[in-house]
């Protein structure tokens, strides 16, 4: 058996009144496969900070879900000016996020650092029309 | 599971509408044949129910005013009634009504909460998986045992007032009286009814009795405007902080927390929930969750309307409060709970009811399923099916309990009630 349940979450750019809603539903799906609580967390935790970074930091994009028997991956595509330096973009507090982000108390340059912090695999690719971020985590 | 809430169904007089479905926060309600049944399992005694009912089909279980002469009768102030009075001798009434209503005794609930309240503040101090979350309202922490299972450790362990006020009652009143003694708790609204009997994460109840203030108010009423000047006299009750847990941030309130957030209103403690799951609020301190809106004043059998009772609670405190006397029963807290045991005798376990099938393969091909079905839906939640929304109807369908021919949108009402 080899099936893959996907689902798909269109988010906004400067969406921040419905920041949150894709990530709870991927939560909420997690709970109906049992898997084991500080998983659906790391999980959870990931799809959130994906979801706020695409509504501040891009022009628009898709965060989905892909379920199969072994592994779940995140994927968070977006159309956008990009990163420039990836490598800096990694640090702990560095941010590039405007000042409105900020005061809504997004922005606070700990986005990917904690995604990377809370998959098994975190892949990062970036260019000057958007970034595509998968987070994979075993299942088992 | 057996069965754990008050929350009862009269299918004589529901004429199988959707109101109840449509308010349930953990969509346990269903419609078959034009009647609603209760999942016992998903009920968590909110009450959200028996408020949306207009055929007053949904009640709760309703108990007979027992007063057994034969023994010491004391009954708990119910924490809602610190709320439902103007002033300091409109409250000394109500415990001399309650008391003439053939109790022995009335213990001020409020002075228990003054003495927990030390106990919570030591350990919050102690506790690092903040923030911690408090344990006062039951269905608040049923809610919590079903949908958020990764917070059930993040509650404080400690019994409820009412359970702590028992104790300390029938400590008091054992040296005074030969007679057996009854507790009886006035209570505000169903999850405390259902707590009373069967308390989350206890052994046995130390409540024997339990009166709805629904059932109290017309003999509390006859007797409350027969209270003579003298029987006002004779109340004493706690000057200090406890009788605050009537309103919502009450808690925050006496604990004194800096940080804390106090969510009422049990869809609003749905979003806050769900944030606390992914690791929000964790700079937060403590979070104060009550089922009703506005606290326990907004209990389901309380009359007063909260907001009012937001206000009498306020200004009634301010005229009580004496603080040499909240100072000296602060330093003698531990004493005074020397011999009780506050802590709850088991952990607060999850129930995991969220889970589709018996392990992660089965119920990945149920969810598969669930997302066919859901397709073919219209996925306009008209609960017209009798299922709260297109989302658990495709799951229901995939359970086998209902089927696609169902859809009063895909059919037609006519064929789907033939």
């Amino acid at each position: 058996m080899s099936q893959v349940v996907k689902f798909n979450y269109k988010i906004d750019n400067n969406d921040y009144i419905n920041a949150g809603k894709a990530s709870s539903d991927i939560k909420k799906i997690l709970k109906q496969l049992g898997l084991e609580s500080g998983k659906i967390r790391r999980i959870a935790v990931a799809a959130y900070e994906a979801e706020i970074n695409i509504i501040i930091h891009s022009s628009g994009g898709q965060l989905s879900i892909e379920i199969s028997e072994d592994h779940i991956r995140l994927i968070a595509e977006d159309k956008g000016p990009g990163i420039l330096d990836i490598d800096l973009a990694m640090q702990e507090g560095y941010s590039t996020a405007s000042n409105e982000a900020r005061e809504f108390g997004f922005g606070a340059g700990m986005g990917l650092p904690n995604m990377k912090k809370v998959s098994d695999i975190f892949n990062i690719s970036s260019n000057e029309t958007g970034t595509t971020i998968i987070m994979s985590y075993n299942i088992g | 599971m057996e069965k754990r809430h008050s929350i009862r169904l009269l299918n004589d007089k529901c004429i199988g509408c959707m109101k109840c479905v449509r308010v349930c926060t953990t969509e346990a309600i269903r419609v078959q044949d034009r009647k609603a049944t209760i999942k016992e399992v998903k009920c968590i005694d909110c009450g959200a129910c028996v408020e949306a009912c207009q055929m007053k089909a949904i009640t709760t279980t309703s108990l007979p005013i027992n007063i057994d002469k034969d023994f010491f009768n004391i009954a708990l102030f119910p924490i809602a009634f610190y709320g439902q009075f103007n002033s300091i001798t409109e409250l000394k009434r109500a415990f001399a009504a309650i008391k003439r209503i053939g109790f022995d005794y009335v213990f001020d609930t409020a002075e228990i909460i003054d003495a927990l309240v030390e106990e919570m503040k030591k350990y919050i101090a102690l506790n690092k998986d903040k923030p911690l979350i408090s344990s006062y309202c039951p269905s608040a922490i049923r809610f919590i045992q079903l949908k958020y299972p990764s917070l059930v450790s993040k509650i404080i362990p400690y019994k409820t007032p009412q359970q702590i006020a028992a104790q300390k009652a029938i400590e008091i009143f054992s040296k005074k009286t030969d007679k057996p003694i009854k507790i009886t708790y006035l209570t505000e609204c169903p999850a405390h009814l259902t707590n009373s009997l069967k308390p989350i994460g206890q052994d046995k109840s130390y409540i024997d009795e339990i009166i709805t203030l629904k059932d109290l108010y017309p003999i509390f009423a006859s007797n409350y405007k027969k209270v003579s000047d003298e029987e006002i006299k004779v109340i004493k009750i706690s000057h200090g902080k406890g009788m605050l847990w009537t309103v919502i941030r009450g808690q925050i309130k006496t604990l004194g927390v800096k940080d804390g957030i106090a969510v009422d209103g049990i869809n609003n403690a749905k979003d806050v929930l769900c944030l606390m799951e992914m690791g929000k609020f964790e700079n937060m301190s403590f979070v104060e969750v009550s089922a009703c809106v506005g606290g326990c004043a907004g209990g389901y059998f309380a009359l007063e309307n909260p907001y009012i009772a937001r206000s009498y609670n306020y200004h009634l405190y301010k005229k009580n409060y004496d603080n040499r006397y909240y100072q000296t029963f602060k330093k003698n807290s531990s004493k005074y709970l020397e011999n009780i045991n506050i802590e709850l005798d088991e952990k607060i376990v999850p129930y995991n009811i969220s889970k589709l099938d018996k392990n992660f393969l089965s119920s990945l091909s149920k969810l598969s399923k669930i997302n066919e079905t859901y397709d073919k839906l219209p996925k306009i939640d008209c609960c017209g099916c009798g299922v709260p929304s297109c989302r658990v109807m495709a799951e229901d369908i995939a359970n086998g309990i209902k089927t696609l021919e169902d859809c009063i949108v895909l059919h037609g009402i006519n064929e789907v009630r033939k």
